[in-house]
């Protein structure tokens, strides 16, 4: 009897330290995974604020959706933005917001009325791909841009790498699969 | 930068001759346009680009083109009747490695007719 009850309670103290030790580990990992994940997250925010601030521009970076710039512009590259108090010229390209749409337009100054009391400034804007003016992308009845509704004008891109973007919003499906892979990956490793 | 320009104007037809040649530079692509420029009593400074195009590589920088202006020269009021203005020639530079820039050639004194054909 005494053998039989001191073989038990070995038995069980393995069984609990054993259960104990899993238990640690599985929270200390999961706990590990957590922040990493989270520090990833929060590095890509701010990268982006900081770009906001440094371009001071609401859109410091886009992807050009269309070809109505081309040649110079194609499908898939990226425009980096800027915004200052410089006086806006013809030629430039300017990326403005119209009311009522909420994906942005990049396209090329051609005409710039500006007054001297009040330095209110009148833009009309072409794609250079597009045989007429943007007005009929206006909000109905806008016949010309103002300072407000210009976010910033292009001062480089980099071609084909925004296609990664176009991809990911034409095919969600490949957006979830893409994420999924990397949550995977980000669990799995071992650091 | 080296740039040669030359630029005629031609009353009658409103065309363009232009000869631009840029070199010394590596670029993805040029922007050149020929903008006027004038003053009227509301708008201290006004701007009407009549012609763009773009030189995709050193092979195209000299150019002449004889065409009527791309854009139409248009002002907001009534303002340009005998109007004096400036042609500027404009050009971006848009390298593929690093910052764009510009820059311009003014042309001054040019005048439009007082009356209308």
């Amino acid at each position: 009897m005494g053998d039989r009850k001191e073989a038990i309670a070995i038995t069980m103290g393995w069984i609990g330290e054993s259960v104990d030790s899993i238990k640690s580990l599985q929270i200390r990992q999961v706990l590990t995974q957590a922040v990493s994940l989270g520090m990833i997250v929060t590095s890509a925010l701010i990268i982006w604020k900081a770009l906001m601030c440094i371009t001071g521009s609401e859109s410091p970076v886009v992807v050009v959706l269309s070809g109505s710039m081309e040649p110079g512009f194609k499908r898939g590259d990226i425009l980096f933005l800027h915004m200052s108090k410089d006086p806006i010229r013809a030629g430039e390209i300017v990326v403005f917001n119209v009311d009522g749409r909420e994906i942005p337009i990049v396209h090329r100054v051609i005409k710039v009325h500006e007054r001297e009391d009040t330095g209110e400034v009148d833009v009309l804007t072409k794609g250079d791909n597009n045989y007429g003016d943007d007005r009929l992308l206006y909000a109905h009845g806008q016949l010309w841009l103002q300072r407000h509704h210009i976010m910033g004008r292009a001062v480089g891109f980099l071609p084909y790498v925004g296609w990664v973007t176009i991809i990911m919003t034409e095919k969600p499906i490949i957006k979830y699969i893409l994420i999924g892979a990397l949550g995977l990956l980000v669990i799995t490793s071992k650091d | 930068m080296r740039s040669l320009l030359m630029i005629n104007y031609y009353s009658e037809h409103f065309g363009i001759i232009s000869g631009l040649v840029l070199c010394h530079f590596v670029w993805l692509q040029v922007f050149v346009s020929l903008a006027a420029e004038y003053e009227t009593p509301k708008n201290s400074f006004n701007q009407i680009s009549l012609w763009g195009g773009i030189l995709p590589s050193k092979e195209h920088a000299k150019f002449w083109i004889h065409t009527s202006n791309k854009h139409r020269f248009i002002d907001q009021g009534s303002n340009l009747r005998g109007k004096e203005y400036n042609l500027t020639l404009h050009w971006h530079v848009m390298p593929k490695t690093s910052k764009m820039f510009a820059d311009k050639i003014v042309m001054p004194s040019y005048r439009l007719p007082e009356e209308y054909r």
